[in-house]
């Protein structure tokens, strides 16, 4: 009887056979796949599966990988197909830049059917033809971006009512789209939540008119949660009525020459929802206006984690300051080319949960306080910026340090220090 | 309360409450698969866990004898690590042989609490540390031949700014 109980427990766990060798790099597959559950993917691919043989077999375990995610020219467009291959399972795929997006469309084609997402951002002109074959082979997706990779598809305004499940577009940065095109998008597809229609520089600018604005914001106005639109030639009128979108959560308005301070200050009256906040170029927008929107709006605004107000030139220190005040669960903010700030001082004490500034082209920011748990910064050339950004280094030493080039792109490139 | 008796692999014996052993699945399965009766005085044998384990095993399993089921897996859930409670915190200031015997006892009796917060503490020591840092911490030979690290580092090279 006791014989026969020990056995009988000997063959209950895969993992009870006391492992060879002792030790955590020789824990059992199981038991490691239980530890990697709680690393996000990045954490797996850039530390985990370099450690050991045994631990890159557990980290590759394809219940481990929801997304896959591919940037850059230098990668070959044989690894990206077989990783596909290999962890075809996973309902997200990002690619950005990468060469040949033809030949890694056509692998996600053929083995991902329950791709729920895609991004194939800044990438080659890609053909209709792959596009057509997309939309029919991968029927849940819901979520497409295609920022920044041009296409001449007609089919896709076409194609696209027939994806039920499709809620949110990004065809941002394509220099062939039409006004026409978006036209018979939004009228096509009225289930949309998400709506994206911005430009990573100039001259990828989709200038939408207010007509046409009139059209996506009537139809979707019950629906849209995410919204992002180059607004260079949009008046005043569109920007009210945009405020008037409720649900909204994400709300991104590059080129806002021509929103109006007072309805700025007054978004949090109807946009309750909001989580994130990019207004750049906000040519309009007073210091005034700025503190009103946080002070006022304390209640609603204190919700946001990311607040971008790049190049809305006439906000200074009672902004930062306001804020800091408004803002305790700020993740990201961006203040770049706000030249009249010169202190930050009051985020480093009151923002505990800030891991990414951006200062860029702030050039008259005398620094004094260094934050303590920064993740990412970004500075501009300068010594006072190189100063700053040594000593922020050495408080977070995981910190990644950028150095933007332009005021008029996100062009940057990694800061050394020497 | 009935109970139980546990035998380790060392052969110490461990009286134990039924309720208090039965939080491991394996236990549990194992007395109703045998049928085996309270009133029996059958010795529980568990070779793979020595006394010193043992003892521990039951030292938590007592405190947290109370405790409600634990939830089932949930795939989408977001998994937390900083959730440990300080009671178990303090439970597992151990060192690192202990705290890998105690996950692979966790395992083998099939007692998802305990496994899930070695588990938690085991990922806490790694999060945010690179390769070299992990090996060195956790004392893991770098078993890569050197074509191999350059295709492992090739392969994971998928998306890093430059």
């Amino acid at each position: 009887m006791e014989e026969f109980s020990s056995e009988l427990i000997l063959q209950k766990s895969s993992s009870l056979l006391v492992p060879k060798r002792v030790g955590f790099g020789y824990l059992p597959i199981d038991i490691l796949v239980r530890i990697f559950e709680y690393f996000d993917e990045d954490e797996l691919r850039t530390n985990i599966t370099r450690v050991c043989q045994q631990w890159r077999a557990a980290a590759e375990v394809p219940r481990l990988w929801n997304t896959l995610k591919f940037q850059g020219r230098a990668i070959e467009t044989d690894l990206i197909c077989n990783k596909i291959y290999q962890f075809r399972d996973v309902t997200k795929i990002i690619i950005k830049a990468v060469l040949d997006p033809m030949i890694v469309l056509r692998q996600i084609c053929r083995r991902c059917k329950d791709l729920t997402y895609l991004v194939l951002r800044n990438c080659p002109e890609i053909s209709e033809d792959s596009l057509r074959y997309l939309l029919v082979a991968c029927k849940h997706l819901q979520s497409l971006d295609l920022k920044g990779t041009p296409f001449k598809a007609l089919i896709l305004f076409e194609e696209l009512p027939h994806c039920q499940e499709m809620r949110s577009i990004n065809l941002g940065g394509n220099p062939h789209l039409s006004m026409k095109n978006v036209t018979t998008l939004v009228m096509n597809c009225q289930h949309l939540d998400g709506f994206h229609l911005g430009s990573f520089q100039p001259k990828d600018r989709v200038d939408l008119n207010d007509g046409t604005c009139y059209l996506i914001l009537r139809k979707l106005v019950h629906n849209l949660t995410h919204l992002t639109l180059d607004c260079s030639s949009l008046s005043a009128a569109t920007f009210a009525s945009i405020c008037r979108c409720r649900h909204l959560e994400y709300l991104c308005l590059n080129y806002a020459y021509n929103f109006r301070g007072c309805d700025f200050q007054n978004m949090w009256k109807t946009l309750t929802k909001l989580k994130v906040l990019k207004i750049r170029n906000g040519h309009l927008i007073s210091e005034i206006n700025c503190i009103r929107l946080f002070t006022e709006g304390q209640e609603i605004m204190r919700n946001l984690e990311v607040v971008d107000l790049t190049g809305c030139g006439k906000i200074a220190n009672g902004s930062i300051q306001a804020i800091s005040n408004c803002c305790k669960k700020i993740k990201r903010l961006i203040v770049k080319s706000c030249k009249h700030i010169t202190t930050i001082d009051s985020l480093v004490e009151e923002c505990p949960e800030l891991e990414e500034l951006n200062i860029g082209f702030c050039v008259n920011i005398k620094f004094d306080a260094v934050p303590h748990h920064l993740k990412k910064l970004f500075i501009c050339d300068t010594v006072k910026h190189r100063m700053f950004a040594r000593q922020v280094i050495q408080q977070c030493q995981r910190c990644e340090v950028r150095v933007c080039l332009s005021e008029f792109n996100k062009e940057t490139k990694i800061f050394v220090y020497e | 309360m009935p109970n139980i008796k546990l035998q380790s692999s060392d052969g110490e014996t461990f009286e134990v409450d039924v309720e208090i052993a039965k939080c491991s699945v394996t236990i549990k399965t194992m007395l109703e698969d045998l049928g085996m009766d309270d009133e029996e005085e059958e010795v529980v044998p568990l070779p793979n866990v020595n006394s010193a384990i043992l003892r521990k095993v039951i030292h938590w399993a007592t405190y947290h004898k109370d405790d409600p089921p634990p939830p089932e897996d949930d795939e989408n859930k977001e998994k937390r690590t900083d959730d440990i409670s300080s009671w178990d915190a303090d439970f597992l200031k151990v060192d690192q042989g202990t705290l890998f015997e105690l996950i692979l006892a966790a395992n083998y009796l099939d007692i998802k609490g305990l496994l899930d917060v070695t588990c938690k503490t085991v990922a806490n020591m790694i999060k945010g540390k690179a390769p070299e840092e992990i090996r060195k911490t956790f004392n893991i030979k770098n078993d890569f031949t050197a074509s191999e690290e350059e295709q492992v580092r090739k392969e994971n090279e998928w998306c890093e700014e430059k």
